[in-house]
């Protein structure tokens, strides 16, 4: 799968400077096609209505976790290819192997760098 | 602390038979009037009804203005990305680096949210606490903070910004 730079990419997360952050970040990466959702409700109807070339998405909110919308996503014939990456503080083991067994195509820990998350995509899309 | 295991003291009560059962109530009396005067000592009422809550306010505002400053830095860094380089060259790099230095603010954010959830916890303990019957603050002493700040009337930054703007005061000076 290769990256394309005009690919849409929702940001998931319940704190609006985590996607400022992020958006400036895969900006600077060259992909300009990004949106936002600060719920995992939000975030599951934005992937219904249309289709996303990848999903970055914080563990920690309420009342659907990121790990819920994981779920949901691998549990939908029609989004379970999308690309998800897992973007959050909690760092156990536990986590971590949960969100691999649910389908996360990668997982970030907060704070991370904008080399980190151009690392993170590229074992995705390969290098970009 | 005195021990809650202490023997009863003598009662004015019948002796005999009788005998066991008063000293154990005696005793139970001695307990329960011991269990109060440490629950008034934590002070229930003042504790869970004021204290809590202020400090709850206080990490609440933290949080804003937090919020408030790094979206201020935010705003600068995402202007400088925008435009194009100028000089050494590195100065998106820089910017960049401030972008990913920003992102303390939602770890900080996570760990006000656990302190404060776990002060509303302390909080709706100790109100139920306080709402006991026969329960009352202990009287306590001022701690040396508390007499600084009411003597010399300073309490810090206000929660919902300065009372007094400083084009208010700068009037005053003019």
């Amino acid at each position: 799968m290769a990256a394309d730079a005009s690919m849409p990419i929702l940001v998931v997360d319940d704190y609006k400077t985590t996607i400022r952050i992020v958006h400036s970040l895969l900006r600077q990466l060259g992909f300009e096609n990004l949106d936002e959702a600060a719920s995992g409700e939000e975030a599951l109807g934005k992937l219904k209505r249309k289709p996303y070339g990848l999903v970055i998405s914080d563990w920690n909110m309420e009342p659907m976790t990121g790990y819920d919308l994981l779920r949901s996503v691998r549990g939908d014939a029609a989004l379970s290819r999308t690309p998800f990456i897992m973007i959050t503080a909690e760092s156990k083991t536990e986590n971590v192997v949960a969100a691999k067994q649910a389908g996360a195509n990668n997982y970030i820990v907060k704070p991370f760098n904008a080399e980190t998350l151009k690392q993170k995509m590229s074992t995705i899309f390969g290098e970009f | 602390m005195t021990s809650l295991k202490r023997p009863a003291p003598d009662l004015d009560v019948a002796a005999g038979d009788d005998r066991p059962a008063a000293s154990e109530l005696a005793s139970l009396r001695e307990s329960l009037m011991e269990l109060r005067a440490v629950v008034s000592g934590l002070a229930p009422r003042r504790m869970g009804g004021e204290r809590l809550p202020a400090a709850r306010a206080e990490l609440v505002a933290m949080r804003r203005e937090a919020d408030d400053g790094v979206s201020r830095i935010l705003t600068s860094a995402e202007a400088i990305l925008a435009a194009p380089e100028t000089g050494p060259g590195d100065t998106h790099n820089h910017a960049i680096a401030i972008l990913e230095a920003c992102g303390f603010h939602d770890l900080v954010g996570q760990r006000l949210s656990k302190i404060a959830d776990i002060l509303g916890t302390l909080e709706a303990r100790l109100n139920r606490v306080a709402g006991c019957a026969g329960i009352v603050d202990a009287e306590e002493a001022e701690t040396a903070s508390e007499r600084l700040y009411r003597e010399q009337t300073i309490n810090g930054p206000a929660l919902n910004g300065p009372d007094v703007l400083q084009s208010e005061i700068d009037l005053l000076f003019r």
